[in-house]
C-alpha cells in the first residue's frame, strides 16, 4: 500500500516566493534601467557608425556618391549634428532621428523605438521639405535600404544587460 | 590588516579580494546574501566614485583625456567631455564590474570578462594611458558601506542564518544568470 502525500502550506510558500521573483523581475525600476542602457547602446553605437547584428556589431552601409553631394548640398541650410560629416554613414545628419529613439515600459516589456515627427530639411535658402517622414517612417525606410538600427544588441552588450539583472537582484536579497 | 587584502592586477585576471571581518571590526555573519549585498555595495561604490572622476583614494582621476582620444570620433559619439574623466566611454568596463566570488569572510571584486580585464589592467597600472586607479576602497568608501550594513550585521551576528526560500531562489537566479555570463 503506498500513500501520497502532499505538503499544501509549502507549495503555498512555494508559490508565493515564485510570484515574489515574478513581480521583481517586473520591477519598472530595473526594466527602466536595462531600457536606458539599451537605448543608449543602439544610439552612441549608431553615431558613431555601427549597428548590431546577429549578437555583433557592424559598420554601417556606406553611402552612395550620389548621398554624399546630396547631404553636402543640404548642409549648407541645415543645422548638421555634432558628429555630422558628409561621407559618414551614422544616421546623424542632423541627429533627430537618433535623438527621438525612446524606451518604455509596458506591462513588463520594454519597447525602444524612435518616436515623434520630423523637422523637413531645408531644401535651399527659401524651401523646405514640408511633409518629412515621421521617425517611425524613417526607421522603416532605413531598415528597407539596409541600415536596420534595431537589430538587438552585441554579446557585450547582452552580458552587461544580464549583469545590470544580477545587481538588481542582489540588492534585494534579505537577510532579516 | 588591510581590508583590501588582495589586490591582483594581470592582465587577464583584475581583482581586488575585500576581507570582510576586517572591514567590519569584527567576525562577519556566515550568510551568503549579505555577503553577496555587501559586495554589490561595494561594486556600487566604485562604480560611482569612478564616475564622479575619483580613484580608489578620492584623488581626481588624471585629466584631461589626451587630445588624440578626445578628437575621436567614438569619443564624440558617446558624448564624452575631455575634462570629465570618469573611465566610461561605451560603459563596458564599469558596466561588467561584479562579485565574481564570495568567500567563508570575503568578497572578490572584478571581470569575468577578459576583454574587460585587460582595459582595466592598463588603466589601473598604467601601461599605455596614464595610471588611474579606481579599484579599491576609499576610507568614505569603506564608512559608507560599515554605515549602510552596520545595524543590521549587529542584529544578526550571532545567529547562524540559513538563507529563506526567496533568498535561495534569488541566489540561484543570480548564480544561472552569472553562469550565463561566463559562457560568452
Amino acid at each position: 500500500m503506498s500513500f501520497k502525500v502532499k505538503i499544501k502550506g509549502l507549495n503555498k510558500v512555494e508559490i508565493q516566493v515564485k510570484k515574489r521573483l515574478e513581480d521583481l523581475l517586473k520591477d519598472t525600476t530595473m526594466l527602466n534601467e536595462v531600457g536606458e542602457t539599451t537605448a543608449k547602446m543602439i544610439v552612441n553605437n549608431a553615431r558613431s557608425g555601427s549597428v548590431f547584428k546577429n549578437d555583433k556589431k557592424e559598420k554601417i552601409k556606406k553611402l552612395k556618391n550620389i548621398s554624399i553631394a546630396h547631404r553636402k548640398y543640404l548642409a549648407k541650410y541645415n543645422s548638421t549634428s555634432d558628429v555630422y560629416s558628409a561621407s559618414r554613414s551614422n544616421l546623424s545628419f542632423t541627429g533627430q532621428f537618433l535623438k527621438s529613439i525612446k524606451h518604455t515600459v509596458k506591462r513588463g516589456l520594454i519597447i525602444i523605438e524612435p518616436t515623434g515627427s520630423r523637422t523637413g530639411y531645408k531644401t535651399g535658402p527659401k524651401t523646405k521639405d514640408s511633409n518629412p517622414p515621421s521617425n517611425k517612417q524613417l526607421a522603416k525606410f532605413l531598415a528597407d535600404n539596409g541600415r536596420e538600427i534595431f537589430g538587438g544588441l552585441d554579446k557585450i552588450g547582452i552580458k552587461r544587460l544580464k549583469t545590470l539583472i544580477i545587481r538588481f537582484l542582489r540588492r534585494k536579497l534579505r537577510t532579516k | 590588516m588591510a581590508v583590501v587584502k588582495e589586490f591582483k592586477g594581470d592582465q587577464d585576471d583584475v581583482h581586488i579580494k575585500v576581507d570582510l571581518d576586517e572591514l567590519f571590526d569584527g567576525k562577519f555573519p556566515d550568510n551568503e546574501a549579505l555577503k553577496q549585498r555587501v559586495g554589490q555595495a561595494i561594486v556600487d561604490r566604485i562604480i560611482e566614485r569612478t564616475e564622479d572622476g575619483l580613484d580608489k583614494n578620492n584623488k581626481g582621476l588624471k585629466a584631461p583625456y589626451s587630445s588624440g582620444y578626445a578628437d575621436s570620433l567614438e569619443f564624440k559619439a558617446f558624448g564624452k567631455s575631455k575634462s570629465k574623466v570618469n573611465m566610461t566611454l561605451r560603459g563596458d568596463m564599469l558596466g561588467l564590474l561584479d562579485v565574481t566570488e564570495v568567500g567563508e569572510s570575503s568578497v572578490t571584486i572584478g571581470w569575468d570578462d577578459t576583454t574587460q580585464s585587460n582595459k582595466a589592467h592598463n588603466h589601473v597600472n598604467g601601461v599605455t594611458v596614464p595610471k588611474r586607479d579606481f579599484l579599491g576602497l576609499s576610507d568614505s568608501d569603506r564608512e559608507a558601506i560599515k554605515q549602510e550594513f552596520r545595524s543590521e550585521i549587529e542584529k544578526i551576528n550571532d545567529v547562524v542564518k540559513e538563507p529563506s526560500m526567496f533568498d535561495s531562489l534569488l541566489l540561484s537566479e543570480i548564480a544561472k544568470l552569472a553562469g550565463e555570463l561566463g559562457e560568452f
